[in-house]
């Protein structure tokens, strides 16, 4: 089976939160609890612009949380490729959480070991979507194999922007803003 | 306990990223939902429901397990929400559930604004306000009891029980939060076509409002104040390639979206839109067959506009928008069939606010964009015409309100002019939402009794001699209404209030209990269905939007009107060839003419009594950093002034005139324009700021500075910032980031100082009160000079 993935269409994007409201209502997340932010950034194509975007576990090819988990708790599926924690064996250290270039991977202060996005496991194990992907109101959010949403994108002309600035294969798709049309 | 760590920065960066640290050391670790059961969240029970917070009115569905919510989503049989949520419905649990809820009926101990109370039963507060009204009544008149009704509170508790409470004790003030809202688009919709709510007839649907090939949005953050129906609106614009246009002071997320951002100077919409007028009239691009069939007084409008030479040069310096621009979008406007003109408050909190709306709709007359699928004008209106009505013998003579607004009724409070108001019956939060905070407190301190109906402790509290504990929502059972296409959504009871919480509907029946009303407030009112049922649905145009069908309806809503007890949900209106549901004489339009009116002897008469015309003369607010006409009070909050016509007589008018030069004011002091407006997707006004979860979103009070300016005054993003006017001062948090005028500060409203996690002073304590639109008494909540510095 191929690696899932989301896709975060910043053109479509408003940053209201909704995403990260379902997050917490469908894992039970307290606060300062998060397994994905929305966050306020200056576009890099015009400094006057801002733009929203979704911090999110990218489910990397080669996860620098996994090589930096000195107990072995986080793995990849070999089925779907989503990264995910052994709450058994992690000994919330946090090593992982400081690993990570995209500052997303979370951490349950009460259990003490950290926390992250399975693209809402045990929802698609009932056959539902994420929880983000199910709530979003301007459809910004899509899932599923990887290559299926980049085909997607490409059908629809649809430029991609490159976040692997730190060679670990993020799988997670940033579709970049559209030209506006200026009568 | 080591607390928890999470990614990245957001608005405000280093501002939030320390905010929301602070709301988790605010909050205990166990809220919800932090690790409350998640197996079989979505079951067993699916009851459908909706969201009470805001306006986009979304349907919901609420799994309810044990008797207790267990999680709430969208609804995916709504076609208009397509099953999605904007934050907040997902935060309705953490309001049902919180540990801040009032659960107690509570009487003051300590001084006015102290906030020290003492738990007594429901019968003794009762009792105890009940007793204290008669009083008031004695000595000063049965009109000194003013009551008002937040948002929060429902349409059954504002348009039923209250209402009726009103009409029975003798007293016309009475009001929602309208006319901080939008009284304005309610007036200017109904002058022009003839009915009071719901935009130009349009609704949400793949042929109406989604078929749009450009949108020009003013004043209109929609992506953060209807994150949904924005969402909804943009895939289609995205999908078929059409046009957004924003006008707007701030680069909103709105405008970050759109194809074009104007950051038109605050207050100066009006003369935007009459210049777009004067360029279709001037170029010849009315749309002269529809003119002529469908519009009264275009004429009138044409000879005006072009003879007072309001062309887009006039306007330029004014808006601060190019004459060729303007000229372009006029242009652009009248040759694009499927076009929408989108405004909302930052329309409706200035003193123009009905003629800039009015100006508004004579742009889509004259063009033929009115009475059509595809084109039109949208605005959010509060009037919805459900309204409950005691008999005529019972109900009390009663002198008109001494103001529409509340705004206008601190003078009475204070001065005791022109009579006295001396009891407030409250709900919601006046004193983080209304204007004038000094003088609140000053006319507050001079009540004989203030009783406040509430979920959480607010600053409004503090200063109330009773403290009721109030239920709301899926508590209760009730309606909300989308008035932007006259949507109305069912809100099942799904769950019981927590502790002695009662639903505003029981309160007031108890109270009216006490008062000789039990004849007309009914105890079977009490059973919010049979409130809705019985009382409150007596306009025709509301006899098809039962309960029964409302509950079977599996979009989770109906639209008005429904002139039978088993109509279809209402359509586009006021499309050629068809008749205004309901209408006697079978017009298209259900004005006096059946036409879409601009200008006719009728209004004229009706505006003189204010002292202004009903051709839209250019004026705006007495601040602005360069002088423009603004309003001189002829007759003001003290005076009785005339009965005002618009709003049939119930209340007393301010007289104006235009004056050519505003009051003098410092502009080397206060040399930056005060803009305000909703913080986020995450807040709506005061309430949602005791949910730790919105709080953790956006949790401190910030100032939206550009970074040129910034600059200039040695502000960085985190650091506290002194806003002044010549009114009063706050401090919030500077956050510095583009999409801003760069003369402009931005600060949300909605903050109060007796808020569990970031307690700020609201922004409120720098707008006046005695600046409002004399037609819908809207208050200019918008733009006022201020100075920012380091605090």
């Amino acid at each position: 089976m191929p690696q899932l993935a989301l896709m975060i269409d910043l053109a479509r994007c408003i940053g209201c939160g909704s995403c990260e409201a379902a997050c917490k209502l469908e894992h039970r997340l307290g606060p300062g609890q998060f397994r994905t932010r929305v966050l306020t950034l200056t576009r890099p194509d015009d400094p006057e612009r801002l733009e929203y975007v979704k911090a999110v576990c990218q489910q990397c090819e080669r996860p620098a949380c996994m090589r930096a988990c000195g107990a072995g708790a986080i793995g990849k599926s070999a089925v779907d490729g989503i990264v995910s924690i052994d709450p058994e064996r992690c000994t919330g250290c946090q090593e992982c959480v400081r690993a990570c270039p995209y500052g997303v991977m979370g951490f349950d202060p009460r259990t003490q070991h950290a926390d992250k996005c399975t693209l809402s496991a045990e929802r698609r194990a009932a056959g539902l979507p994420p929880a983000c992907v199910s709530v979003c109101p301007t459809n910004a959010l899509s899932w599923g194999p990887v290559e299926e949403l980049r085909r997607g994108a490409a059908a629809e002309r649809r430029a991609e922007r490159g976040l692997d600035h730190f060679g670990l294969g993020p799988s997670a798709i940033y579709l970049e803003h559209v030209a506006t049309r200026l009568n | 306990m080591k607390r928890a760590t999470g990614p990245g920065r957001r608005r405000g960066e280093s501002v939030f990223s320390t905010a929301w640290r602070t709301v988790a050391d605010r909050v205990p670790v166990e809220s919800f939902p932090y690790s409350a059961p998640r197996e079989g969240v979505l079951g067993p029970e699916m009851i459908r429901s909706g969201c009470n917070i805001c306006f986009n009115s979304c349907s919901t569905r609420v799994y309810r397990r044990d008797g207790r919510a267990a999680t709430i989503t969208g609804n995916p049989d709504d076609p208009v929400t397509g099953g999605h949520l904007c934050p907040k419905s997902q935060f309705l649990m953490q309001m049902y559930y919180s540990e801040h809820r009032v659960l107690h009926p509570q009487r003051r101990v300590g001084a006015r604004g102290e906030g020290r109370f003492e738990r007594v039963s429901w019968e003794e507060a009762l009792d105890g306000i009940a007793e204290k009204l008669l009083r008031v009544k004695e000595r000063y008149g049965s009109e000194a009891l003013a009551v008002f009704t937040g948002s929060r509170s429902g349409l059954l508790g504002l348009d039923g029980t209250a209402q009726l409470f009103c009409q029975l004790w003798g007293t016309a003030n009475h009001s929602g939060t309208n006319p901080f809202c939008g009284t304005a688009p309610d007036l200017a919709f109904m002058m022009t076509h003839g009915v009071e709510a719901g935009g130009t007839g349009n609704i949400f649907a793949e042929d109406d409002i989604w078929a749009g090939d450009l949108y020009i949005f003013l004043g209109d953050n929609m992506a953060e104040t209807r994150p949904v129906n924005f969402g909804q609106l943009n895939e289609r614009r995205l999908r078929r390639g059409a046009r957004m246009v924003v006008l707007d002071p701030r680069r909103t997320a709105t405008a970050q979206k759109a194809d074009e951002w104007l950051p038109i100077r605050p207050g100066t919409d009006l003369a935007f839109a009459l210049a777009c007028l004067h360029h279709i009239f001037a170029a010849e691009l009315e749309d002269r067959a529809f003119v002529a069939r469908w519009v009264e007084g275009a004429d009138r409008v044409r000879e005006f506009v072009l003879g007072r030479g309001y062309s887009p040069e006039w306007a330029a310096p004014i808006t601060d928008i190019p004459a060729e621009t303007i000229r372009r979008l006029a242009q652009e406007y009248a040759e694009t069939p499927r076009a929408f003109i989108i405004g909302n408050r930052g329309l409706c909190q200035h003193v123009n606010a009905t003629q800039t709306f009015r100006a508004l709709l004579m742009m889509a007359a004259v063009t033929g964009h009115y009475g059509k699928k595809g084109a039109g004008a949208l605005a959010i209106t509060s009037a919805v015409p459900i309204q409950a009505h005691a008999p005529a013998d019972r109900v009390a003579p009663r002198r008109p309100a001494v103001r529409r607004s509340p705004a206008g009724w601190i003078e009475a409070m204070v001065s005791g002019k022109p009579y006295p108001i001396r009891a407030l019956l409250t709900t919601g939060n006046p004193l983080s939402l209304w204007p004038e905070q000094a003088a609140l407190r000053e006319g507050l301190n001079r009540q004989e009794v203030v009783a406040h109906l509430e979920l959480f402790p607010s600053e409004t509290s503090a200063w109330a001699d009773y403290l009721l504990p109030a239920a709301t929502g899926i508590e209760v059972g009730e309606i909300n209404r989308y008035a932007e296409d006259r949507r109305i959504v069912w809100i099942e009871k799904v769950i019981e209030p927590p502790g002695e919480c009662r639903p505003d509907i029981w309160i007031w029946i108890e109270l009216g209990k006490r008062l000789g009303m039990k004849d007309v407030l009914r105890e079977e009112y009490k059973d919010p269905v049979r409130l809705w049922d019985e009382a409150m649905r007596r306009d025709p145009r509301f006899r098809g939007l039962s309960y029964e069908r409302l509950k079977a309806s599996p979009t989770g809503w109906l639209r008005w009107p429904i002139v039978t007890d088993d109509g279809p949900s209402a359509e586009t209106l006021f499309l050629e060839g068809t008749a205004y549901p309901g209408d006697s004489k079978g017009r298209r339009f259900p004005t006096p003419s059946g036409k879409l009116e601009l200008w006719t002897p009728a209004l004229e008469e009706q505006f003189a009594v204010y002292g202004l015309s009903a051709l839209p003369e250019f004026y705006t607010e007495p601040e602005q950093l360069v002088p423009l006409p603004t309003l001189e009070f002829v007759k003001g909050d003290a005076d009785d002034g005339p009965p005002s016509p618009f709003w049939k007589g119930r209340c007393y008018a301010n007289v104006v005139r235009i004056v050519a030069d505003p009051p003098p004011i410092d502009r080397s002091r206060y040399d930056m324009e005060l803009i305000t407006g909703r913080a986020g997707a995450m807040h709506f006004h005061s309430w949602t700021h005791w949910l730790w979860q919105a709080q953790e979103q956006c949790a401190d009070l910030y100032a939206h500075l550009h970074p040129r300016r910034a600059a200039a005054l040695g502000i960085q993003t985190g650091d506290r910032v002194k806003v002044e006017s010549p009114r009063a001062s706050i401090e919030a948090i500077a956050w510095v980031a583009p999409g801003i005028r760069e003369n402009a500060v931005f600060v949300p409203l909605g903050w109060d100082e007796r808020q569990p996690y970031h307690p700020w002073r609201t922004v409120n304590w720098l707008m006046p009160r005695a600046q409002r639109d004399p037609i819908s008494d809207q208050t200019n909540l918008k733009v006022n000079l201020c100075r920012v510095a380091r605090a």
